[in-house]
């Protein structure tokens, strides 16, 4: 099906594809839309939408309604997208699966509300405080961002972490024609669930395989079990044992680490016999396919690394795409924090294309810096 | 070079000029098997302030979705066609509310003074019909689409009970250039 809708409604449809039945947000521009939309397609599916007081309450929430075993999800733009981190850090404690849509503006504070930037990629990987595992992804195109936001559930679901979905103001709010994809093109995954009449003096939800998410039993199925934001063992109560502490605190590293592979996903256009390799996210990446191809029609070899997941960062994949030879310009709309992470994981000083001013990176612009050579 | 054109429309926000917009990106999607982008843009002063919308309308799909040059400004206040009178093609049409707009006069472009909400309020007799009213005169000057296609999708779109009175827009905007 083919509809013509902004970014933000298009995750509203796919959200509800995935499962999502249930949202509670607080307005903010550039991602009110989102909510909007929840509002009215959630109660024709039997799901429940909130407009909540705040935005730490939206998060929290969003929270409560998954631990009942709901998909649940909740949008915000960078100021919120601040408030909420403390609660982030509670679902990633917990082992909560929850999506969070952040439609980066200008910032720091109320900055430029209805203006495009990508200012919280650091944000979503390092918001909340103390070492914990993260998953976001920024999709580009509109039936991208249908598919990206079904996958962000599916990795909330998988991994039993948050997942955050990163947009910008450009992506959430551009009317444009989404080709809608059928049920039959995605999967959809669900949390595992312990199975039912478990012996509960034995059963340890924490416990698991490192590499794996924990087996957590949802509300009402019958089982009496403990979540805990405090540093807790494998049944879920505090503690402070070092030993015990330490372990929780790399298993739920590990789930992320240990299957980063499949969580990765790139896009590479023409990055192999590219004299100049471009590194883009969301709106900033169309720019860099639009100067991709402005670029091969005047001869020059100009190539696009696109990281669709950057949370875990896709070092790997970035040093086996990328030969030493190449030129490497990281285009952002921000003072280079996909830079930085781009320079660790090439091990070398890369160039940066920053614009701060709320204006969208132009492909022109992409290819003049291109033009402009070193 | 395939088939590109580029429009903006600007108000003052609640005129109904970012519906226009909206309605003009959806036909062309739905009648002529186009791509089409449209991006709203306000300031925090949602109404009341200056808005405008441009609307990208491609064969292929749209990568960079603003845009560069223009081809066609609907405009139907001073402020707002001041602020946003920026990448407009030499050619271009430009289409000013003669009542709200003050004397604009350049060799450059192609200029059509029309009382676009007088004309939406008075003649048609709702002035909630300014956004159809001005989608007819974008479609009759562009010739992006037809009056038969939108006589079919006018109807579809508006809320029910508004549905004639939309259609007598739409005829009126196609006669009235």
């Amino acid at each position: 099906m083919r509809k013509v809708m902004p970014g933000n409604e298009t995750i509203a449809h796919a959200a509800i594809a995935a499962g999502c039945r249930f949202f509670a947000g607080y307005p903010i521009t550039p991602s009110s839309e989102l909510a909007a939309a929840m509002s009215y397609l959630l109660p024709k599916v039997g799901g429940k939408f909130i407009q909540m007081e705040d935005e730490i309450a939206s998060m929290a929430a969003a929270i409560g309604a998954s631990i009942t075993g709901e998909k649940s999800m909740t949008a915000t733009s960078g100021p919120g997208f601040s408030l909420k981190q403390e609660h982030i850090g509670l679902a990633c404690m917990m082992e909560v699966p929850v999506v969070i849509v952040n439609v980066m503006r200008g910032g720091p504070s109320t900055g430029l509300p209805t203006h495009p930037a990508q200012g919280d990629i650091m944000q979503a990987r390092w918001g909340t405080h103390g070492d914990h595992p993260i998953i976001a992804v920024a999709p580009s195109l509109p039936r991208e961002i249908y598919l990206e936001t079904i996958r962000a559930f599916n990795l909330a679901e998988q991994y039993r972490n948050p997942v955050i979905l990163l947009l910008d103001e450009i992506l959430g709010h551009t009317y444009e024609v989404v080709d809608i994809p059928e049920p039959g093109e995605y999967d959809i995954i669900n949390r595992k669930l312990p199975p039912k009449g478990l012996n509960r003096l034995d059963f340890y939800t924490y416990q698991r395989d490192e590499g794996d998410p924990p087996l957590l039993p949802n509300f009402f199925m019958g089982y009496n079990f403990h979540f805990e934001s405090l540093a807790h063992d494998e049944m879920g109560f505090p503690t402070t044992d070092p030993e015990k502490v330490d372990r929780i605190t790399r298993l739920r590293e590990a789930k992320i680490e240990k299957n980063k592979e499949k969580i990765w996903k790139n896009h590479l256009l023409m990055v192999e016999d590219a004299d100049t390799v471009i590194i883009a996210i969301g709106s900033v990446a169309r720019s860099a396919i639009a100067a991709v191809e402005m670029a091969r029609k005047e001869g020059i070899k100009l190539g696009l690394f696109r990281p669709i997941t950057v949370w875990p960062f896709p070092d790997e994949p970035l040093r086996e795409a990328i030969t030493e030879k190449q030129r490497v310009i990281v285009a952002e709309m921000n003072l280079g924090q996909l830079k930085g992470e781009v320079e660790k994981a090439l091990r070398r000083e890369v160039e940066g294309l920053n614009k701060v001013n709320g204006v969208p990176i132009s492909p022109k612009e992409i290819l003049e810096k291109v033009k402009e050579g070193k | 070079m395939s088939f590109h054109y580029e429009l903006r429309f600007s108000a003052i926000g609640g005129q109904g000029i970012i519906t226009a917009g909206t309605l003009l990106a959806e036909s062309v999607v739905e009648y002529k098997n186009l791509y089409a982008i449209h991006s709203p843009r306000y300031t925090a002063q949602v109404r009341g302030g200056p808005t405008k919308v441009d609307v990208i309308i491609d064969e292929k799909p749209i990568y960079f979705p603003k845009t560069t040059d223009v081809d066609f400004y609907l405009s139907t206040s001073q402020r707002s066609f001041e602020a946003y009178f920026q990448d407009i093609k030499e050619g271009a049409i430009i289409v000013l509310d003669s009542n709200l707009v003050g004397e604009f006069n350049d060799p450059k472009y192609r200029i059509y003074r029309i009382p676009i909400i007088e004309t939406a309020a008075k003649e048609i007799g709702n002035i909630v019909t300014v956004s159809t009213l001005s989608l007819a005169i974008t479609a009759k000057l562009t010739g992006l689409i037809t009056l038969e296609e939108l006589e079919d999708f006018i109807p579809k779109k508006v809320p029910k009970g508004f549905e004639e009175i939309n259609l007598k827009a739409v005829r009126v905007g196609y006669n009235i250039v």
